[in-house]
């Protein structure tokens, strides 16, 4: 067998145990990679109760140094994405992928908790603007953060984490290869032998590594041309994307008295929903500073674009997160943000966040020294840019499986998306599902009102994507219900019921739920007119009305806020009063009152929509009534529901009721075929 | 028996608790299902659990109309009580209906005030929405109605039709109107671009001030939008035409115009000046289009007090007028006192705005000046005093009553502006039907709230949404 790890020795003796019960040493899910979405992964299906086999490069590196000069070990460093490692930024979170790690939290994942112990420097985003849109964002100790998240995947029950890279998938003989049996191992410097030719077996795989489609020149070459060769005869359609690093300044080097200090939050926010504190102490976070580019480093990128790779090639790049010279380029004349942010409590690497560039490493010195503060400033490590492919996702189920090959799923930057959040929840999402599918158990799917997460992959899965895909809170149509703070409410059930969730933190939500629900229907039964609010209260930024109001919806007024209420009622209040959390939540809720009642119409028309399934093999080329472009689009997305056909674009409505009407009766033949 | 009355008792409970949660789940949606335009019979249709609410509200009573018979009934306006048409209620229960669900067919007159009535009662039923392209087809599907509708092209498109309708009328209107709401449209849309970036990007923008822009330009077009939705809530100008009143100096010849229009002695004609006292009304069709021409006495000083009264009478109808038809004697002028004439047309125009009590009608007053007489001038002097007054942004028209030169234009003019008028009636219907009142009423409200909370974007973005 392979070089398994497994820390606990209780758990070897059920791992033994399982062991001989599964005569071909089988897995159930086999996880690809152990970036954030391969980790992600592995534990929702382990969680789940599914022997699983973690897939990753090197697992050895853990406490190796991070940066050499010599560029060979750092090459080997980033583009094998380690278990857990940050591979860019080393922050987490931000406006929507804070809304994405609280619900992969909800869904009991494993960054959230992970974020609460290995953050320096926490900081809530958009604070001005409405809880709902509130972006939780944390520095991270990149080696703490590794480490931390090392130790959980080793420590998981039911997970085995192999190292090796693949090389190839095994399909089943026969029906087409449609269903994948497990993968093939290379057998390179880092990989045991096996037996068998490398084979590991398992009955659902889950790639999340996108690097290993990546054609030429890297480590793992040997591996790539069999995977991507696989890939390319099962006919998927691939893009390529490109996304750049900024260069790495030794903080040593940089003269921060010229700069502008940024502190992180008084009391800083958890990212986890069993967590109430965080693990460092608020006087004890880091600092990050704030310079911006000028004139002459503009001057100086755009005399040197011609050796730019990101410039002359012509591949989409990020639009959200882009490289200094694309900023230069569009938005011409003005000075540019840059945050430089520590890489760790013991380390004195400082991200510059904001230069991420290709250009060569001269021109990337001149640049960073034509900075405020960084005009001694040593690069670590110049910054690259890299460009991978990935799989059109339209061609993945809502589950994340792919509709080619079944029991094949893909999550993560391979589906064309950018962000560690991003990847962490399609891997939750894809470990739960391929867990589910080899218990023949019908898949997770959350929809656009029940989550980020929901909204991610619809838009993934029906609107594919063109260029690096990130979380927006514009993306979600019903952001005042998705809010951050509510994420437990909204999933954790839901995720506890097919078994994603344990019984321990289920049984904590409901506890607060509960208390939740008390509070609020406490504060709907305190009924008066708004005059009578006012003189009780002595609210001033009420107006004096006739109008009855509970106290939850006095709350919908910004300018009242539960202490100005519990003056008057402290008997009532006392509880939500003493506890702050419950307090602030409750707050929340009340402000969202009236926004909430009115979107629910809107989620039920769009629950029902949902509901209506179209079956997967209806051939959309032979429906009449559509036309070409209509019919492509439909046979490209094979939209799983009437719902997602009504989001793709350019689909008319009337299109629409012809293919109800088409299907019902679709249907109806079936049902008479199968009774005869 | 004890326990008879309460089963009876939990039974209704039950009844009513998925009654409840059958309403949450299912909205009720209306529509005109006839097709626009003016016809003889319109057909609304309303469906979903808030039906029979719905109808019985608007007919005033408790008692539902025998299902599946056609019963002649008076239709209110709920809030109001006004009586807005009598017409025939069809009352299908669920399950046996053409959606499956609850449903009423509202058959009434095909005139677009009744029809506006109509669906404006109907929103003012709380829990109606109306219904979008597709609506009704869908929920005949979804409740295994379909089937029935072997006919091919019954149901299935009829609102997807209606849709299209609706663009094609949106496009086909007066150039200035719609650039008004593609204006609005536009603004609306960068407010929620601007907004939007905020949130998504607030660490990258360092510009203040995005968010006030923001609330000042959604205060100026909600303002727009309500003067412009409500100074235009005139049912009655679609009811009985529009109210076109002719004005002018006594002796002019309004009565002889009149009579023009309704090729009948409907006014006395002397050459005694004030012969009209009292106001003369006529119905007359224009281009297609009713229009109500009152003639009116010539106004002057005068010291009679029937003339007097017929003075007042002429001048409050001028102040509820749609537009006046403001007519001068050509003969009585000439070039060199040209002067005297714009004068004189000015103090008819400016002395019934003195007279004014609707402020509203002020500034949209609409009028056209017409010369007659042509007979008794050469027309090099009409030309150049008609030249006169278009430079001075005042449309102008030159007839004869006498020979009945430039009627024909007068007629192609007032039947352009008819038309215009007509439309741009229509539109508001159109387009405040697509209106869900809530929005309407939070939309009107988000001058007194604050826009950097992030729930008023959600407002604006559903108004974009519908207004579109």
């Amino acid at each position: 067998m392979a070089y398994e790890i497994r820390n606990l020795q209780k758990l070897r003796f059920i791992e033994k145990f399982r062991y001989r019960l599964c005569h071909d040493l089988a897995y159930d899910v086999i996880v690809v990679g152990g970036g954030h979405a391969g980790t992600e992964c592995a534990a929702a299906a382990a969680r789940n109760g599914s022997r699983v086999a973690l897939i990753t490069h090197d697992l050895t590196k853990i406490g190796r140094p991070i940066y050499q000069k010599s560029k060979a070990v750092i090459f080997l460093y980033y583009k094998n994405c380690d278990m857990g490692e940050m591979s860019c930024n080393p922050s987490f979170g931000g406006i929507g992928k804070g809304h994405l790690i609280r619900e992969i939290d909800a869904l009991d994942g494993l960054c959230g908790r992970i974020c609460d112990t290995s953050g320096i420097q926490y900081k809530v985003l958009n604070k001005r603007k409405g809880p709902a849109v509130w972006g939780l964002r944390a520095q991270m100790d990149r080696n703490l953060y590794r480490v931390n998240m090392q130790k959980e995947i080793l420590n998981t029950p039911n997970l085995s984490v192999l190292q090796g890279s693949v090389a190839d998938l095994i399909l089943l003989p026969g029906m087409n290869k449609r269903i994948v049996e497990g993968v093939q191992l290379a057998i390179n410097f880092y990989t045991y032998k096996l037996a068998d030719g490398n084979i590991v077996k398992g009955r659902s795989v889950v790639l999340t590594t996108g690097n290993t489609i990546v054609h030429g020149g890297r480590i793992n070459e040997v591996a790539s041309v069999g995977l991507a060769k696989t890939i390319e005869d099962l006919k998927f359609n691939i893009g390529r994307l490109k996304t750049g690093t900024p260069p790495r300044l030794d903080g040593k080097t940089i003269d921060y008295s010229k700069l502008v200090p940024q502190y992180g939050d008084e009391k800083p926010i958890p990212f986890s929903f069993i967590n109430r504190t965080v693990k460092i102490k608020p006087d004890e976070q880091s600092l990050c500073f704030l310079t911006l580019t000028n004139p002459l480093t503009h001057s100086i990128v755009t005399k040197n674009l011609h050796l730019s790779q990101h410039v002359r090639e012509e591949i989409r790049g990020p639009r959200y997160c882009p490289s200094i010279e694309s900023k230069v380029i569009r938005f011409n004349g003005r000075n540019h943000q840059i945050f430089l942010e520590p890489e760790g409590l013991n380390s004195s690497v400082i991200y510059p966040n904001g230069i991420s560039c290709t250009l060569p490493e001269d021109v990337q010195i001149s640049m960073v020294r034509s900075i405020d503060g960084l005009k001694d400033a040593e690069l670590v490590q110049p910054g690259y840019g890299v460009e991978y492919d990935y799989i059109d996702p339209r061609q993945l189920k809502p589950s994340l499986e792919t509709r080619k090959v079944s029991r094949l799923f893909l999550a993560g930057q391979i589906n064309g998306t950018t962000g560690y959040e991003e990847a962490a929840a399609q891997g939750i999402i894809a470990g739960i599902n391929s867990s589910l599918k080899v218990k023949g158990m019908p898949p997770l799917i959350l929809d656009r009102a029940d989550g980020y997460i929901g909204v991610l992959i619809d838009d993934l899965t029906t609107r594919g994507t063109s260029e690096p895909y990130r979380m927006f809170t514009s993306r979600a149509e019903f952001r005042l219900r998705l809010r951050p703070d509510n994420a437990d409410l909204r999933l954790t059930e839901k995720a506890y019921k097919v078994g994603l969730v344990n019984e321990q933190r289920f049984k904590k939500m409901t506890k607060f739920k509960a208390t939740f629900n008390k509070a609020i229907s406490m504060l709907k039964e305190l009924r008066f007119s708004e005059s009578g609010w006012k003189e009780r209260c002595n609210l001033s930024g009420v107006r004096h009305s006739g109008e009855f109001k509970s106290g939850l919806e006095m709350l919908i007024n910004s300018r009242v806020n539960l202490s100005d209420i519990s003056k008057s009622f402290p008997a009532e209040l006392s509880n939500i009063m003493e506890d702050d959390y419950l307090r602030s939540r409750v707050e929340i809720e009340g402000n969202y009152l009236n926004a909430i009642e009115r979107q629910d119409k809107d989620v039920s028309e769009l629950r029902r929509l949902e509901h209506m399934t179209l079956p997967d093999n209806l051939d959309y080329t032979k429906l009449g009534f559509l036309d070409e472009e209509e019919k492509d689009k439909l046979s490209t997305v094979v939209p799983q529901t009437l719902g997602s056909a009504s989001r793709i674009d350019g689909i008319s409505a009337s299109s629409l009721v012809q293919l109800l009407k088409f299907v019902k009766k679709y249907k109806e033949t079936k049902i008479l075929e199968r009774n005869l | 028996m004890l326990t008879a009355i309460h089963g009876w008792k939990v039974k209704q409970w039950v009844r009513f608790c998925s009654n409840q949660v059958q309403d949450l789940l299912r909205s009720t949606v209306f529509a005109v299902s006839s097709g626009h335009g003016v016809s003889g019979v319109s057909v609304i249709r309303v469906t979903g659990p808030k039906t029979s609410q719905a109808v019985k509200l608007m007919t005033k009573t408790n008692n539902l109309p025998k299902p599946r018979y056609a019963s002649l009934k008076k239709i209110y306006q709920p809030s109001t009580g006004d009586l807005v048409d009598k017409g025939l209620i069809l009352w299908f229960p669920a399950p046996n209906s053409f959606t499956g669900e609850d449903l009423a067919e509202f058959h009434v007159h095909g005139g677009s005030a009744v029809i506006e009535g109509i669906l404006t009662s109907l929103q003012e039923v709380d829990g109606l929405y109306p219904a979008m392209a597709g609506d009704f087809t869908r929920r005949a599907f979804e409740n295994g109605k379909l089937d029935l509708t072997e006919v091919e092209g019954l149901g299935d498109l009829i609102h997807a039709q209606t849709e299209a309708q609706r663009k094609q009328a949106i496009r086909q209107m007066d150039g200035h109107l719609s650039q008004l709401y593609k204006k609005w449209s536009k603004s609306l849309l960068k407010c929620v671009a601007d907004i939007e970036a905020t949130i998504d990007f607030s660490e990258d923008i360092i510009e203040d001030g995005i968010l006030e822009n923001v609330q000042d330009t959604v205060t100026q077009i909600a303002k727009e939008v309500r003067s412009h939705l409500e100074d235009r809530r005139k049912g009655e100008k679609l009811r009985s035409g529009v109210n076109v009143v002719i004005a002018g100096p006594p002796n002019v010849g309004k009565s002889s115009l009149l009579n023009l229009f309704c090729q009948r002695p409907a006014a006395i004609v002397s050459p005694v000046e004030g012969t009209t006292r009292d106001v003369v009304e006529t119905a007359v069709n224009i281009g297609g289009y009713p229009v109500l021409f009152s003639d009116t006495a010539g106004i002057r000083p005068s010291m009679d007090p029937v003339e007097k009264e017929g003075i007042k009478r002429a001048k409050s109808r001028m102040s509820t007028a749609d537009f006046i038809l403001l007519v001068l004697d050509l003969s009585k002028y000439d070039v060199s006192n040209m002067a005297s004439l714009l004068e004189s047309t000015l103090k008819i125009l400016s002395k019934h705005k003195d007279d004014n009590m609707d402020i509203h009608h002020d500034e949209n007053i609409d009028y056209l000046i017409v010369l007659n007489k042509v007979d008794l001038v050469s027309n090099e002097v009409a030309l150049r005093m008609k030249e006169t007054l278009t430079n001075k942004g005042m449309d102008t028209c030159i007839i004869s009553c006498e020979t009945g030169d430039g009627i024909e234009n007068l007629t192609k003019f007032l039947s352009e502006k008819m038309k215009d008028m007509y439309d741009t009636e229509m539109f508001p219907l159109i387009y405040k039907s697509m209106w869900r009142p809530g929005d309407r009423e939070s939309f009107y409200n988000t001058d007194s709230t604050s826009i950097s909370s992030d729930g008023s974007i959600e407002v604006i973005r559903i108004v974009h949404k519908n207004g579109r």
